[in-house]
């Protein structure tokens, strides 16, 4: 039986007619002119179609539309921009999707170096604010990115290796729960509630807002560095190497990056198969040159870094920002040795065959390696590397892009990890996301704070 | 267009600068004091070191005039990206021992404002109003507010003051001699009560009063100005006002005001002149508007009928064409059905001919009323050609429907053009009205819903220019609605949401609420003493005005005046004015968003006003379901 749904509950009646008028009329049924536009997440690879889409606006909205669910005998599925769409793909069918991204509010707390985000709030908007007063967040690597639900899942940002995981960096958590009341955890109160909302992703309650630490950075030495894939070998070995060695200030992503022709990206880049490297290291100029200087050496076509302002760094990985059809899947690795690489470029490099749009091999180890000073569910990540592969669907279709996908995963077998961070691997089972005590303490959580197993937990909990 | 980047700067609020309308990022406070000692100064050279002086003030640092040059240079490479450093010297330019701003005189809306209020002086009254309405909504806070209190800031921030205090007086001045004086009572409380030494302010009020046949009123206003004066500055009123509390006493026949062709002054509802601000995608109504106003001038008669759903913007257009009757010299008779008279006969009639129907009214047969009408608006139109403009249709009286369908039948010949709106989607009781919608003469112009591009100009307009898939989305979520569009913009720039593709599920998740949601989940958002005043102008509804809206939410006149304001600016309340919401579906969303609890005490309070009322009528409130 499926860990998510511990108790029996009724069967479902699908009609969410009660609905109707919640979250100041924001409330879209099937048939309605605009659920097509409602039900869409981020990641348009996901069709699913919900009993409802609401988008309350503030808690009172969330918990009454929260009731009027459990009424009805629905499931609520919560979700922010829907980046993390894909595990609820064929689990809505019976839920009331609870869109967050009404809650807008942001404030910013100078002297505290804190933030407090709404559940609507997204990255970009946390950098943009934070930035004017010389302030910065563990923010994605993609500003569109909601703060609530990356860090939920953890968090992996470009100053994690020098401070951790962005959900070691919560101080609060205001959520509602299953029978709709409204819970602000710190602390010194619910304090398992802010354990599990330290990367335990959800399924708990609907967060409606989070309170983090920022960081006091102004400027950060950062850039990409671009090669042929035809030098995927040469410059991923040695790159590996460099990891070794590199201080915990610096983060750094390397991927083989095959760039479609399309206008969001630098022209040229455009329509080339490439081998890329992105890095932030955390100082001055002088300090920061001199930590990459051995990826210089390599000889890259193109070289970007430049100490700049700490709000640009969210603009550094080049992403796609509009809604788009992706698919994604990762797996965590110890160590790059010169079989890893070969493996890597044999299943996504030159000669491959591979489609898939990037293999990104994201730098962990430093911070990510140690317990963090708060407890959470999720403290560390157990991998010196997290591989992700991402395709998009260039007209062979979704079972193509799977497959190239799973050829990369696969080859690096011998090296994979026993974990998985589940934020960016869809196909994992949640067991694999957490310590085995800390994955019966998050389940003891959720049953406690939802008995019946109203919300649909955020990962499909597939398997072991 | 020449193909230069239109740069604009704004220092009537908070100092910014935006780029061919795309905000331009001004750096720190530091940063942006060098561009405001600059502004301050107009064409004038600056010297170096007063600009200084306006960045650190006493305490400059050991290489002050090279931190000033630090900041000149990165102003001019944000104001003027695209060029070459040497060319960057065509905004802020380098001249003799200082600098100098180099742009047009309409770029810095201060000087704009000046020159439009200097340009009003000399306009015909229609003209002036627009233009002076035009520019005292540049105004988006105190002017250089990020400067509010610098010693070298002072004196122009308060000249500026002055002079928009100026404005606001002639505005209303202008407006009292247009014949709008119970339209401007509130407004001039609301000046009165921010600067009540100022007498001009005193001496317009009591104009006001007095032209809206409220005598007592204005003696009373008269000996509060005294009493303000002498308790404050300990002396008596100016000449100006003394004369005019004789003239009230004498009932002196030079008070009232200049006659526009009428048979009753006191409840001719006079134009109200709007300027078309980011109205977008009515080209085609407006050329009806136009033509339709052309003919009347020719003596031709006609009838329009505006026709569409709630927030379609029928009212908007109605407010276009009285802004163009009046800058043409034809005048206009306005009323507006509502609910609350639907049940009063002949109330839209009243609303039209004010005492001017009376005799008609007294006869006893309803076929002789409507043949006297008739009369009245033909003697009327033999003076001079008019317009007859009657909103919200759909909740018109009877009587008053069936003397307009039998108007609109008897044009012929007469110099009347009819211009009815009529909100669609609402069940029509009337046969009149469907036999007016039916009759082949009356022209039908249906608001269409906005374009995409019109979508996109007022997303650029709010927000800035936005990206093409955030536009479509706004287009998406308000199905063209310029009403719910507007609310949604405004929102989203109360959020500071930035128009990019990041964002468009915050636009779907604020657009999918409907206008009035979309309405009260910003009220909430703002302060509570908004949220107090917006609800008493609500359940006041038409009579409100400052004084008995102060009165209702408990709160002084300062507070609610500035209030009103922020009001206004959020598009909640119409921009000054008679008390009145952007459109019935606000009102009745706010009224209905009012907790029991407060119900119930606003209720009681209004009950005890009514009950007090027979002292002062005029100042009653009514209360609405």
């Amino acid at each position: 039986m499926p860990e998510s749904m511990p108790l029996p509950r009724p069967l479902p009646a699908v009609d969410a007619a009660a609905l109707r008028g919640l979250a100041g009329g924001a409330v879209h049924l099937p048939g309605d002119p605009l659920y097509d536009e409602a039900r869409m997440p981020w990641n348009l690879q996901v069709d699913e179609h919900p009993a409802a889409v609401a988008y309350p606006a503030d808690p009172h909205e969330v918990s009454r539309t929260v009731r009027a669910a459990a009424e009805a005998g629905l499931r609520v599925a919560p979700q922010g921009t829907g980046h993390g769409a894909p595990p609820l793909a064929g689990r809505l069918g019976d839920a009331v999707l609870l869109r967050t991204s009404a809650m807008t509010g942001l404030r910013v707390d100078v002297a505290g170096r804190t933030a407090r985000a709404d559940a609507g709030v997204l990255w970009g908007d946390v950098v943009t604010r934070a930035g004017r007063v010389g302030l910065a967040g563990m923010h994605m690597s993609s500003p569109g990115v909601g703060v609530v639900g990356s860090s939920l899942g953890g968090g992996v940002s470009w100053y994690a290796r020098r401070h951790g995981l962005q959900c070691s960096a919560i101080t609060a958590v205001e959520l509602v729960l299953a029978d709709g009341t409204f819970v602000r955890a710190t602390e010194d109160h619910d304090t398992d509630l802010l354990w599990a909302a330290r990367g335990g992703s959800g399924g708990f309650g609907v967060v409606t807002s989070l309170e983090f630490d920022l960081l006091p950075i102004r400027t950060a030495y950062a850039g990409m560095l671009a090669w042929d894939w035809q030098h995927a070998r040469r410059v991923l070995t040695a790159w590996g190497g460099w990891t070794a060695d590199a201080p915990d200030e610096v983060t750094s992503v390397a991927r083989i990056f095959q760039v479609p022709d399309v206008g969001w990206l630098p022209a040229r880049l455009r329509d080339r198969k490439m081998v890329m490297i992105d890095a932030v290291a955390l100082g001055d100029a002088e300090t920061g040159a001199r930590t990459v200087a051995p990826l210089r050496a390599l000889r890259p076509e193109v070289d970007t870094f430049a100490q700049v302002p700490a709000s640009d760094v969210a603009h550094l990985q080049i992403d796609p920002q509009e809604p788009t059809a992706v698919y994604a899947n990762s797996v965590l690795v110890h160590g790059l040795p010169a079989d890893a690489v070969e493996a890597l470029v044999a299943s996504a490099g030159p000669g491959s065959g591979s489609n898939l749009l990037f293999v990104e091999l994201r730098q962990l180890g430093g911070a990510l390696a140690r317990p963090a000073p708060r407890a959470g569910a999720m403290d560390q990540l157990d991998g010196s590397f997290l591989v992700l592969g991402v395709g998009l669907d260039v007209g062979t279709g979704w079972s193509a892009v799977r497959e190239d996908a799973r050829r990369v995963l696969d080859s690096l077998a011998p090296w994979a990890s026993r974990a998985s961070y589940l934020s960016m691997a869809y196909e994992a089972a949640a067991r694999r996301g957490w310590s085995p005590a800390a994955y019966d303490r998050l389940q003891r959580i959720r049953r406690a704070a939802d008995p019946h197993g109203l919300f649909v937990a955020p990962q499909s909990g597939a398997g072991d | 267009m020449d193909g230069q980047p239109h740069l604009h700067l704004h220092v009537l609020g908070e100092l910014t600068a935006t780029r061919d309308g795309e905000a331009v990022d001004l750096g720190g406070r530091r940063q942006r004091a060098v561009l405001a000692g600059l502004a301050m100064q107009r064409d004038q050279i600056v010297p170096a070191d007063r600009l200084v002086d306006c960045v650190w003030g006493d305490h400059p640092p050991a290489n002050a005039n090279g931190a000033l040059q630090a900041y000149v240079s990165h102003l001019r490479r944000r104001l003027e990206p695209d060029a070459t450093a040497r060319q960057r010297e065509g905004v802020i330019a380098r001249a003799g021992p200082g600098y100098v701003l180099r742009l047009p005189p309409d770029a810095v809306d201060a000087w704009a404002f000046e020159s439009a209020v200097e340009a009003a002086a000399g306009q015909a009254p229609g003209e002036a109003v627009c233009t002076l309405d035009t520019a005292l909504r540049t105004w988006r806070g105190p002017a250089y507010a990020d400067y509010a209190g610098e010693a070298w800031a002072e004196a122009e921030i308060a000249r500026l003051a002055e002079l928009r205090g100026v404005a606001r007086e002639r505005l209303l001045g202008t407006r009292l001699e247009l014949g709008e004086a119970q339209l401007v009572i509130g407004e001039l409380e609301a000046l009165v009560a921010e600067d009540p030494l100022r007498e001009e302010r005193w001496r317009l009020l009591t104009l006001a009063l007095y032209r809206a046949h409220r005598q007592a009123a204005a003696l009373a206003a008269l000996r509060r100005a005294r009493q303000v004066l002498a308790d404050e500055l300990g002396v008596d009123p100016g000449p100006a006002l003394r004369s005019l509390e004789a003239e009230v006493l004498a009932q002196s026949p030079d008070l009232d005001a200049p006659t526009p062709p009428s048979v009753d002054r006191a409840v001719e509802l006079v134009p109200r002149p709007r300027t078309p601000d980011g109205l977008v995608d009515r080209d085609r109504e407006m050329a009806i508007l136009r033509e339709k106003l052309d003919e009347l001038e020719q003596g031709v008669p006609g009838c329009l009928l505006v026709e569409g759903p709630a927030g379609i913007g029928k009212t908007r257009l109605l407010d276009e064409l009285r802004r163009l009757a009046v800058a043409a010299g034809t005048w206009v008779r306005s009323a507006r059905s509502s609910a609350l008279e639907q049940d009063f006969e002949w109330g839209v009639v009243r609303q039209l001919f004010g005492a001017g129907a009376d005799e008609a009214l007294a006869r006893d047969e309803r076929y002789a009323v409507l043949r006297g009408l008739c009369e009245v608006t033909t003697h009327l139109a033999e003076e001079a050609p008019f317009v007859l403009c009657v909103d919200d249709i759909q909740r018109c009286d009877d009587a008053s429907l069936q003397f307009l369908t039998y108007l609109v039948r008897r044009l012929e010949g007469l110099p009347v053009l009819v211009v009815l709106a009529m909100r669609t989607g609402e069940p029509n009781r009337a046969d009149d009205l469907a036999e007016l919608v039916a009759d082949e003469s009356v022209i039908l112009v249906r608001p269409a819903p906005l374009t995409e591009q019109g979508t996109a100009d007022m997303v650029t307009e709010r927000l800035g220019r936005g990206a093409d898939a955030f536009v479509a989305a706004c287009h998406r979520m308000t199905s063209g609605n310029p009403l719910l569009l507007r609310q949604l913009l405004r929102a989203l720039a109360d959020e500071g949401v930035p128009p990019d593709v990041a964002h468009i599920d915050t636009v779907r998740a604020v657009g999918s609420r409907a206008i009035a949601s979309l309405v009260t989940l910003r009220l909430r958002r703002m302060p509570p003493t908004v949220t107090t005043v917006a609800r008493a102008v609500a359940m006041l509804g038409p009579t409100a005005d400052l004084v008995s809206v102060a009165d209702l939410a408990q709160l002084s006149e300062e507070d609610v005046a500035s209030a009103l304001d922020l009001l206004a600016r959020s598009e909640i309340l119409l921009d000054g004015h008679p008390l009145d919401f952007v459109n019935p579906l606000v009102r009745d969303a706010i009224h209905a968003d009012v907790p029991a609890g407060e119900r119930a005490l606003l209720v009681e309070r209004l009950g005890r006003r009514l009950k007090s009322s027979s002292s002062h009528p005029s100042q009653a409130g009514v209360p609405t379901q």
